[in-house]
Parts: C-alpha cells; sequence; structure tokens
C-alpha cells in the first residue's frame, strides 16, 4: 500500500523556563509518530522535524518560517498563548494547519488551528463547582502577571460570585518570581476556604513548597485548612516541587497517568519505555499524542494532506485516547474530553476525587456558562437622606 | 450618568448581515455561531440602495453592515433615533479603506469596524466593543436628555425659591436648601418637586382669587 507522506512540523521547547513541560509535549508527539510509522496498516508515513524554541517568543516566529520553507504544513506545538498567537499569522499566511495540543484559557477561534487540549469548560468549570460544594466560599486566587493568570482568575472570580462566594484577594506575579512570602502571610491573614494557583513553572512551584514551609511553621495542616487548586499541575510538576509540597494538592484536567484501564496502562507502558529518562507522562503529553494520531486519522480519511482537505476530514474525528473517547467538535475544532478532578500523593501520581460522566463538548468562549453582564462591584446599599 | 454594565456573552442575540462578501461571510457565519450568535445574512442587490430593515431590536440585535455597498444616510425614520445613533449595536464591515466609506458606516451609527477579509480572531473584540458601546452611548444620551429636561423644568426652581423667600421671609440658600431637601424625601428630583409645588400653588391661587369673587356674587 502506498502511504502518504506528511512532513510534520514539532514546536517545543523542551528547553529553557517551561521545558520540562513542552518536553512532555514532544515526548507524546514523538511516541505518536513512531506508532503511526511502525503501524504497517497505517496510509501515512510521518516526517517529523523539531525545532526547540529554547522557551524564547522570538525563536518562534523563525522556526515556523523555517518549516513554512522546508514544504511543512502541520505543525503541532506551542505550549503558551503568546507563543501560539506568535505563530498564528504565519500559519494563516502561508495556510497551514496548526495542531495545539495545551489546556488554555480559551477566547479564540481560528480557522488554521486544531485544539487538542483542554478548554476552559473543561478544566475551570468543573473546579469551581467542586470547590464550592466541598471547601467554602471564600478564595485567595493568586496567579502569574499574563493571560493564563488573568483569565483563570476571571473565571473563577465570577463562577463564585454567580455562586454567592467571594474572591478576598486577587495577586499576581512576574513569570519566573520565587518570592512569594508576602502573598503567603496575606493567606494566612485572610483565612480562605480555598487557594486557586494559576501560577506557572516555577513561581508555582516555589509556592507550593513555601506555603507547605509557612504552614507548618504555624502548626497549621496546609492540605485540611488551606487546599490549593491548580488547572495546570500534572505528573512532572509534582516532581519539580519536590517531596516537600508535591502531595494533598488538588489539579483539573482531562488526563492523569494514573488513570484506570488497559489504553491508558498501554499508552504509559509505551511512553516510559521510549522514554525511561522522563519527564514522565501528563496532560500535556497525552494531548500531543492525540493531536498526532488525530492528525493521521485525518490525512488517511482526507487521501491527502492538503490542508483544506484534512480541516474538513477532522470535524467529527474521533479517537480512542488513553483518557477515554475524544472527539473533534465540527463547531468549534476543539477537542471533547472528559473533565477529572485529581490529589496529589507522595509518589508524584494522581488520585482520582472526580470524573465526569461523558466526554463534554467544548465552549472555548464560555458561551454557556458565562453570565451575559460582568458581575457588578458590591456598592453600598446605604441611602442617607437628611 | 449610571455606568452601564459591560455584556461579555452574546449567546442568543440574532446578527443581521448585510453584505455579499463571498468567503469573508463563511468565516464571520461560522465564527458568530461559535460566539452562540443567531446569523443572518441579505445580500443586496448590485447597484441598488441597501434596504435597511425597520423592526430591528435594541438589546436582541446586531446589525453588521458592508461599507461597499451602496448605503443609504440615515436609519429609517420609525426608529426616531438621534443623530448619528443607529437602533441597535452595528458593526461596519471595512472592504475599500477610503474616507467615503467609513463616513457612510459611521453616519449610520457604526461603533466598531472590522476589516475583510474578516480574520475569526477579530469577531469577539469587534462584538465586545460594538454591544457596550451602544449601550454606553445609550445611557449618555439618556443622560443627555435628562438633564435637558431638568434645565427646562429650571424655571420652576426659580420660581418656587421665589414664592418662598416671599411667603416665608427665608433667604435665596435657605429656599433653596429646604426644597433640595422635600425633593429627596418625595424621591424625586428638585426640578420635578418645584414644578408639583408651583402647580398646587398657582390652584390654590386662582381657588383664591375665585372665593372673593364668589362671595363679591352673593
Amino acid at each position: 500500500m502506498t502511504r502518504i507522506d506528511v512532513p510534520l512540523g514539532l514546536l517545543f521547547s523542551n528547553t529553557g523556563s517551561y521545558g520540562t513541560v513542552a518536553h512532555t509535549l514532544l515526548n507524546g508527539a514523538k511516541l505518536a509518530c513512531k506508532e503511526i510509522n511502525a503501524d504497517p496498516n497505517a496510509s501515512v508515513m510521518l516526517k517529523p522535524l523539531h525545532i526547540d524554541p529554547q522557551s524564547n517568543l522570538g525563536n518562534y516566529g523563525p522556526a515556523v518560517q523555517t518549516m513554512l520553507d522546508k514544504g511543512i504544513r502541520h505543525i503541532c506545538g506551542c505550549y503558551t498563548s503568546s507563543s501560539r498567537k506568535e505563530v498564528i499569522p504565519l500559519i494563516e499566511k502561508r495556510d497551514a494547519l496548526l495542531w495545539y495540543p495545551t489546556h488554555y484559557e480559551g477566547f479564540e477561534s481560528t480557522t488554521n488551528v486544531i485544539y487538542t487540549g483542554a478548554a476552559p469548560n473543561h478544566h475551570i468549570s468543573p473546579l469551581i463547582d467542586y470547590l464550592f460544594t466541598r471547601f467554602g466560599q471564600r478564595a485567595f486566587c493568586i496567579g502569574s502577571n499574563y493571560i493564563w493568570g488573568w483569565e483563570s482568575n476571571r473565571v473563577l472570580r465570577e463562577g463564585l460570585q454567580k455562586r454567592g462566594g467571594e474572591v478576598l484577594a486577587e495577586r499576581y506575579v512576574p513569570v519566573g518570581e520565587t518570592d512569594l512570602n508576602d502573598i503567603i502571610e496575606e493567606i494566612l491573614e485572610t483565612r480562605p476556604n480555598f487557594v486557586f494557583n494559576a501560577l506557572i513553572g516555577e513561581s508555582s512551584y516555589s509556592f507550593f513548597r513555601a506555603f507547605r514551609n509557612a504552614c507548618r511553621e504555624k502548626g497549621i495542616d496546609q492540605v485540611a485548612q488551606y487546599p490549593v487548586a491548580s488547572c495546570n499541575l500534572s505528573e512532572p510538576e509534582l516532581r519539580a516541587i519536590g517531596a516537600d509540597g508535591a502531595d494533598g494538592q488538588i489539579s483539573s484536567s482531562v488526563y492523569f497517568s494514573s488513570l484506570p484501564g488497559a489504553r491508558n496502562a498501554r499508552f504509559v507502558r509505551a511512553y516510559q519505555a521510549e522514554f525511561p529518562e522522563g519527564p514522565v507522562a501528563s496532560a500535556e503529553a497525552e494531548a500531543a499524542y492525540v493531536a498526532i494520531h488525530m492528525l493521521a486519522k485525518s490525512v488517511a480519511k482526507a487521501g491527502t494532506a492538503d490542508v483544506q482537505a484534512v480541516c474538513q476530514a477532522v470535524a467529527g474525528q474521533e479517537f480512542d485516547a488513553p483518557q477515554g473517547k475524544v472527539t473533534i467538535d465540527p463547531d468549534t475544532l476543539h477537542a471533547s474530553l472528559t473533565p477529572r478532578i485529581g490529589l496529589s500523593r507522595s509518589d508524584y501520581e494522581f488520585d482520582l476525587l472526580f470524573e465526569a460522566s461523558e466526554p463534554v463538548k467544548p465552549d472555548p468562549y464560555l458561551v454557556s456558562s458565562t453570565m451575559t453582564y460582568e458581575p457588578a462591584l458590591r456598592r453600598s446599599m446605604l441611602r442617607a437622606v437628611s | 450618568m449610571k455606568t452601564p454594565r459591560l455584556v461579555q456573552n452574546f449567546k442568543g442575540r440574532r446578527v443581521v448581515i448585510f453584505s455579499s462578501a463571498g468567503r469573508s461571510l463563511e468565516i464571520l457565519d461560522s465564527t458568530l455561531r461559535r460566539l452562540g450568535l443567531l446569523p443572518e445574512v441579505f445580500a443586496s442587490e448590485p447597484g441598488k440602495m441597501l434596504e435597511l430593515p425597520s423592526d430591528l431590536r435594541p438589546h436582541q440585535d446586531v446589525v453588521l453592515i458592508d461599507g461597499d455597498q451602496i448605503l443609504p444616510v440615515n436609519w429609517p425614520e420609525c426608529y426616531d433615533l438621534p443623530v448619528g445613533m443607529p437602533p441597535c449595536p452595528t458593526i461596519g464591515l471595512v472592504g475599500t479603506e477610503a474616507p467615503s466609506r467609513l463616513k457612510a458606516m459611521m453616519q449610520l451609527g457604526a461603533l466598531a469596524f472590522l476589516p475583510k477579509p474578516i480574520y475569526a480572531g477579530s469577531v469577539f473584540s469587534a462584538l465586545y466593543l460594538a454591544v457596550n458601546e451602544f449601550n454606553r452611548v445609550e445611557a449618555l444620551n439618556a443622560s443627555v436628555a435628562g438633564l435637558m429636561e431638568r434645565r427646562r423644568k429650571r424655571i420652576h426652581v426659580i420660581k418656587a425659591v421665589a414664592m418662598l423667600m416671599r411667603h416665608r421671609g427665608l433667604n435665596e440658600d435657605a429656599a433653596y436648601d429646604f426644597l433640595r431637601k422635600e425633593s429627596m424625601r418625595a424621591r424625586v428630583s428638585i426640578e420635578d418637586h418645584c414644578w408639583i409645588l408651583m402647580q398646587t400653588a398657582s390652584e390654590g391661587d386662582e381657588n383664591r382669587n375665585a372665593t372673593p369673587k364668589r362671595c363679591r356674587a352673593h
């Protein structure tokens, strides 16, 4: 059987400030490429070219340009939203296709992007319900000072207000900041029911360690009294936090490597065998793995690697993924995924606390759940007449 | 002016599109549906002036007008709109970026522009601007109308102050202060309060005038 050659760009920063997470993305994509190319029944032969932008935003444009100049029209890549925004104009200009495998804050619908990571209704929305019903109404929000932190905290704030809860404070720090003692003191003073964490990378790891330590010094059981919930905490990051602080943390995600079932066990086993040096399998690795398999299935269905034909073929495409059935929603070109909430363990895995009964249709603009009007600031109702 | 709350979810709104912009319309249609809106496209006949509908609703509809069409100068008179105000949030689709076309869309009250070919990533921003700007201008117009009305009624305040000075021997400040407090208790503007007061007073005066006449008649 003649196989369709598909030149494929892999655009992942496996070095630099978010290298750990992006490395798992790269590994997931590589594993899928290997599986597809080794499958004698596959009608597609992937020819991957990896370029590492080294977590430097300025490197993304030239890397994509290099790929496009080599005739590549399918690119799987990007972790941060800023890097995705950086490459989309180039992708569109040359009518290529970006397969974006990272959970993100939503509010985007670009015709030349297929999104296989979680949309906000997959991670933040179920987490708000869980936190509100289990822990209480008062939240303290922290985040990295960029779009992920801002939007995550906005959605949480509005979700809590809608349910009658309140956000005691929102605090932002620059990406990479690790001195968080002032914020930790403020958390302990304001005594929230839970902390919502939208910090990324080193800031997040430092926060988990320092917060656990500060609680211990005051004789407080952090896990019981001040649970911390995140939408971007995965297995490799638990290892980055280290033994002191990695356990007892709440994470909302569509995939945990500890999920039961033969399909996931097969994926984790293959991943570990392929990448024994790590980083370990995570939601990002799975999303990249799904993206490449979706690409191969869509090319096979279209009978060509032509971008427009693949775009049509990917709508409604299904894949039996490690997390369960994943489908590409024809309306939004985002994936239908299964929301889950996990609690981290000291062995750097997660116990499952909650699991949606079936995959949830993506809602990148939160059209189904956002209030029509921005919530009003609470003002005094006092009316003085002398 | 009370600042209107920002609208951030446009689900369920109808979008009336006057354009025949080809592929741009496909992108527009799919993007609007992703945002939960209900697009309806009306292509105008080539060479004929666009006929604007008279059934648009201010808070349920959004209009997209293609500046490359022959556009009328005003909205239908049935809307009874202030100058430059559209009947609902209006977005201009910009093809030829010439001042005459931009002006034509401005005259119809376009509050945001979307350049053609349409880029899906710009649609939400244009909607957000047009809807919230419409609400802001609408509130501003209501505020201006209220102020104009109060200015028109200012004469009643002057008359009421003069009456109190005359009847109760108060100075200007004390008379005004008394009227202000009374209007706050009644929860009406000082102008309306004074208007009511003067109406009552003038009826009283008429009755007073009438009584002696009746007495005289007897």
